[in-house]
């Protein structure tokens, strides 16, 4: 199953009144279905499709989020004229909101969930799954891919 | 003021703009005994072992920050029913505001949320500019009313 719609499937299997176990393991299923869309389109122009796991291991959560920043921030005056900018810019802040939840639900045990805590991280996702369609072929969407590795970020882009 | 090991207090003496969303704050360690309850110090002190940390501007300017925040919340509807924030740092240590809005009823919806979400968060990035200005990465927790009433301790004052 589509790992974003296994987490919208989750968030509500137990409605009206979801256990905190579904409510957390859904939003880190969220964050992973983009996390994973992000690598697996990073890695989709490796030539070896039998190889492509492997470069995706060399994804870091911590130098995804380095990344995601200095994009987001010199995306961030171009957002309103720009539709590409606004699109790259929702998902890169998406990414960077999630990984936070992400880390909230896997670690952050003592605190208590509630369905909106849910239901607005994976919406935010599906809808960042929509931005990065509408972009994945402009220029900036692989700049951005590959500054996830770790790498400066070109002047051209900031 | 922040303990330090050995007996040493950080104190923060003062603070200046350096960047956009930075603030340069210089700490000075104080020595910190029963004999010396309220230490005087000065930056020329020779008991000072002075810092200078590069801090962000939304943790070294509160007051300033809090005012920042007051004067966006008229503009953020009927939906948001109450906003408050803390301050604090995230999963990888980056300074952070993590803004908890409760929204109407109405807007918590499944169908209405990401609307009623975007709307807040494009007029806090707008007005507030969050990293530029404040150094803080912005994160965002929602709850409606009826979710808000049925916790037992108001966790979100």
């Amino acid at each position: 199953m589509d790992p974003l719609k296994l987490a919208g499937r989750i968030a509500t299997i137990e409605d009206p009144a979801p256990s905190q176990a579904c409510l957390l393991r859904a939003v880190s299923t969220a964050y992973y279905a983009l996390f994973h869309l992000l690598i697996s389109e990073a890695t989709l122009n490796w030539g070896r499709s039998e190889f492509r796991s492997e470069p995706g291991r060399i994804f870091d959560h911590g130098k995804m989020k380095n990344a995601a920043i200095q994009f987001r921030s010199a995306l961030e005056s171009r957002r309103k004229s720009s539709p590409v900018a606004s699109k790259l810019h929702h998902v890169v802040d998406t990414f960077i909101k999630l990984q936070q939840h992400r880390n909230r639900a896997d670690y952050g045990t003592s605190e208590e969930w509630n369905q909106s805590d849910t239901i607005e991280p994976i919406a935010d996702v599906e809808a960042a799954f929509e931005s990065w369609k509408g972009i994945r072929d402009e220029s900036e969407a692989p700049a951005f891919l590959v500054s996830m590795l770790g790498t400066r970020m070109r002047s051209d882009h900031s | 003021m922040a303990d330090r090991p050995g007996g040493f207090r950080h104190v923060q003496t003062g603070g200046q703009f350096v960047g956009p969303g930075e603030e340069k704050v210089v700490f000075c360690a104080v020595r910190f005994d029963e004999r010396d309850v309220h230490p005087t110090f000065s930056l020329a002190s020779p008991i000072c072992d002075t810092d200078i940390l590069v801090i962000a501007r939304g943790f070294a300017r509160q007051a300033e920050l809090a005012k920042a925040i007051e004067e966006i919340k008229p503009l953020l509807g009927p939906d948001v029913v109450r906003l408050t924030y803390k301050l604090e740092e995230d999963w990888s240590g980056d300074p952070s505001i993590f803004f908890r809005v409760v929204l109407s009823d109405r807007a918590s919806r499944r169908s209405e949320i990401l609307a009623a979400t975007r709307r807040v968060e494009d007029l806090m990035v707008d007005h507030m500019r969050p990293l530029e200005e404040w150094g803080l990465l912005p994160y965002y927790n929602y709850r409606s009313p009826t979710e808000q009433a049925a916790r037992a301790v108001d966790d979100w004052a």
